[in-house]
């Protein structure tokens, strides 16, 4: 599924314009034998992983879209089967020890839970959570700083730099340049 | 027989565009024959302006391409900016006796819009050293054969250098160089100490570092520094068939461009003792179609120029055009770029660039330069560069949220990446020849039956070692040198098959690049090299198609041909 078809469908359903979301979701959880709720659950981790404060709900429903098309179209059967699995595991983990899913969880639990999960190197009834945890991160961070934020404000993006210097002095608060 | 052409150019990639312009610019009418479509500079650029943001994949290819198309997938320019410009594994079907990862551009330009335009003159060690040590076959032109040519397409193409006085890497007529970085020039100072003969130098290539009136006259621009360059360049910023020589040629009126038309074969007439005309199928109305001229000039890339001249079978060439030796798609050669390494560097931390450097640090041959002094025929050049780790980098500290994340978006530390370019020999086992198996116009498929030789791993063992050496005196660590035992056929510098030599016993072409056993056929594509060098052959295709067609030029005012 192309990111931008698939991003008009995750904010149809989210600002309940033209799609019906659980048609979509439907249709994806079909295909990709997802989690129901894979969308808010991937909003949550995506937002916690990256912690923007100013980021706009549209702008992280964007990059949790991307992680979910970078999961289902990127990369091979194995690896996307693996990053659902570990989606449906984690919200089973939770559910069995708060009772509720990870996105309905309060911030500081959802904080508290992730640190866990990338502190301990096995988790009760998940034993690739490691791998999956590094999975999902990967793929956050791909979708960030390839977007508009990620690139031009948290990262130096300059499409056109006209030239090459190089040998500069580093500049204080210096942002790397992205490609 | 009555033709509207004095010249037929078979591909309008980087050999076929210079043709085409030597010919058109001295008046001489020509058709140039591609078999896809037309990409016009500026006009048919579609991802050349996209943010990353703007791209559905993020630039990425999907993996379902991949798995569709596993060997041009391996390609590393092959994503979703530039997958039009390749042709499609499942497209275009191939045999593969042995592995060969043939990379492929169907289009008007061909992959002189996607080529790495890295280029450097070949020294005289490189046209001399298969017949000092007895390897391959025997150039018949030496360096000072080629060298004005050099310097005439260097003129047009604009080639960004420093004049640094080595024979090894011999300099030519070059604008500004490219500015090494901080680790760049630490391993250079560290290289040289430690090893007096290796002498890296800043890359040469095909960009605009700045501007003359012939540049202006092309309507070119400088670089930008974007390297977006494989998406065709906007600003005309590197050498591209479109973006140079094809308008060029338009211009004169002398050009005409057959495009979406697949040369079949080379009709040989046997009272001429000449091919008399250009066999054609429409690829869409799958129309068959002679041309013909009193010259035709073969510049399908190396598998595919060779492709033709083998499916150009006659009474008198049963085994394909000028074929009495049996050599033609024999000695497949190609460069071995199996030897890649890694190390990080904890220094320079205070250093940093601006931009994006479209070259990298080269350093020519040390090996049997002078003598072969090696347990391996040929030699091996070095490519390394220096960049400061992004976002993607390993970091301690929090493993998400936002410390994590300014962590991530600091300069990291330096990360260098080194890799040879190593000249393999050709022998007679390596070739093309054609399968039974057919495309969809009823064109025979190309069969590949390529391997690696003892004396590839042999060089491969001496640059991983020697590689290593250098970076550990350059004080680097976390030092991986591996072989990427990535098939022939990925370096896309693939040459040989209609090779080039004074003996008709023992080559197909004289030292023009002339057909030895049919004059009006002239093949100067990387299927005409006798032998791969050491160094990126695009300017060295360019230089003999000049010459060539110069030489053509003669002989059709002579009625020679």
């Amino acid at each position: 599924m192309k990111r931008r078809t698939h991003l008009r469908y995750i904010v149809g359903g989210a600002l309940a314009i033209t799609v019906n979301p659980l048609e979509v979701w439907a249709k994806v959880d079909k295909a990709s034998n997802t989690p129901k709720d894979l969308g808010r659950l991937l909003e949550a981790l995506t937002d916690q992983i990256l912690e923007v404060p100013e980021a706009t709900t549209t702008e992280l429903n964007q990059w949790a879209n991307f992680v979910h098309c970078y999961a289902n179209d990127f990369v091979s059967p194995a690896k996307k089967a693996a990053f659902y699995l570990g989606c449906e595991k984690w919200q089973a983990q939770c559910q069995k020890q708060y009772n509720t899913v990870y996105e309905q969880l309060n911030r500081k639990k959802q904080k508290e839970v992730l640190q866990r999960l990338f502190d301990s190197p096995v988790q009760e009834d998940f034993p690739e959570a490691q791998q999956w945890a590094a999975q999902l991160r990967s793929y956050v961070l791909f979708a960030f700083y390839t977007s508009e934020r990620g690139a031009t404000k948290q990262l130096a993006y300059v499409p056109i730099p006209g030239k090459y210097e190089g040998d500069l002095p580093l500049q204080p608060n210096q942002k790397a340049w992205t490609l | 027989m009555e033709t509207p052409f004095d010249v037929i150019v078979i591909g309008s990639g980087i050999s076929g565009g210079w043709a085409a312009k030597e010919f058109c610019e001295k008046g001489f009418k020509t058709l140039v024959i591609e078999r896809g479509r037309n990409v016009k500079h500026l006009e048919d650029y579609p991802t050349a302006m996209k943010h990353p943001w703007e791209l559905d994949q993020g630039g990425k290819t999907p993996d379902t391409i991949k798995r569709e198309n596993p060997v041009v997938s391996r390609c590393y320019a092959f994503n979703e900016t530039t997958a039009h410009f390749f042709a499609k594994d499942k497209e275009y079907p191939y045999q593969q006796t042995q592995p060969f990862d043939w990379i492929r551009a169907y289009q008007v330009g061909g992959k002189s819009l996607l080529w790495a335009r890295q280029v450097q003159r070949w020294s005289n060690t490189e046209f001399s050293s298969p017949q000092r040590d007895g390897y391959g076959m025997n150039w018949p032109i030496r360096y000072k054969d080629l060298a004005p040519w050099y310097s005439h397409v260097e003129k047009f193409t604009g080639v960004s250098g420093n004049l640094d006085g080595l024979a090894e890497i011999p300099d030519g007529e070059f604008l500004k160089p490219w500015e090494m970085n901080a680790m760049e020039k630490h391993l250079q100072k560290q290289i040289q100490k430690h090893f007096p003969e290796r002498t890296p130098v800043i890359g040469r290539c095909a960009h605009l570092t700045e501007m003359n009136d012939t540049f202006r006259a092309q309507d070119r621009n400088q670089c930008q520094a974007r390297t977006l360059c494989e998406r065709g360049c906007p600003f005309g910023g590197y050498f591209s068939s479109n973006a140079a020589t094809l308008p060029w040629a338009e211009k004169t009126g002398n050009l005409t461009l057959l495009t979406d038309t697949l040369v079949e074969s080379l009709a040989y007439n046997p009272k001429t003792q000449k091919v008399s005309g250009v066999n054609t199928i429409n690829r869409f109305t799958k129309k068959r179609q002679q041309f013909s001229a009193r010259c035709v000039f073969v510049n399908a890339a190396t598998i595919n120029s060779n492709v033709i001249l083998l499916n150009s079978t006659s009474a008198r060439f049963p085994n394909g055009l000028g074929n009495d030796n049996g050599r033609l798609g024999k000695y497949l050669a190609f460069h071995n770029y199996r030897g890649n390494i890694t190390a990080k560097f904890k220094g320079l931390q205070d250093s940093y660039y601006y931009g994006r450097r479209p070259t990298a640090i080269m350093m020519p041959s040390f090996r049997n330069s002078k003598k072969q002094d090696m347990p391996f025929k040929g030699g091996y050049m070095v490519f390394y560069s220096a960049v400061r780790e992004g976002w993607s980098k390993q970091v301690a500290g929090p493993a998400f949220g936002k410390e994590f994340r300014a962590e991530l978006e600091k300069p990291g530390q330096w990360s260098i990446y080194m890799m040879m370019q190593g000249e393999t020999v050709p022998i007679a086992r390596n070739q093309v020849r054609l399968s039974k198996q057919k495309d969809n116009l009823g064109m025979p498929q190309a069969d590949l039956d390529v391997v690696y030789t003892e004396n590839d791993e042999l060089m491969l063992a001496d640059f991983l070692q020697e590689g290593k050496a250098m970076l550990e005196k350059g004080g680097c660590e976390q030092i991986n040198a591996y072989d990427t035992q990535q098939a022939p056929g990925l370096d896309i510098h693939e040459m040989g098959g209609v090779a080039m030599g004074k003996d008709p016993n023992t080559s197909l072409l004289n030292a023009y690049n002339q057909m030895h056993l049919c004059s009006n056929v002239f093949v100067t594509d990387g299927a005409s090299m006798p032998s791969t060098g050491t160094k990126n052959p695009s300017l060295t295709f360019m230089a003999i198609t000049a010459r060539a067609a110069n030489y053509a030029m003669e002989q059709l005012k002579e009625n020679k041909i």
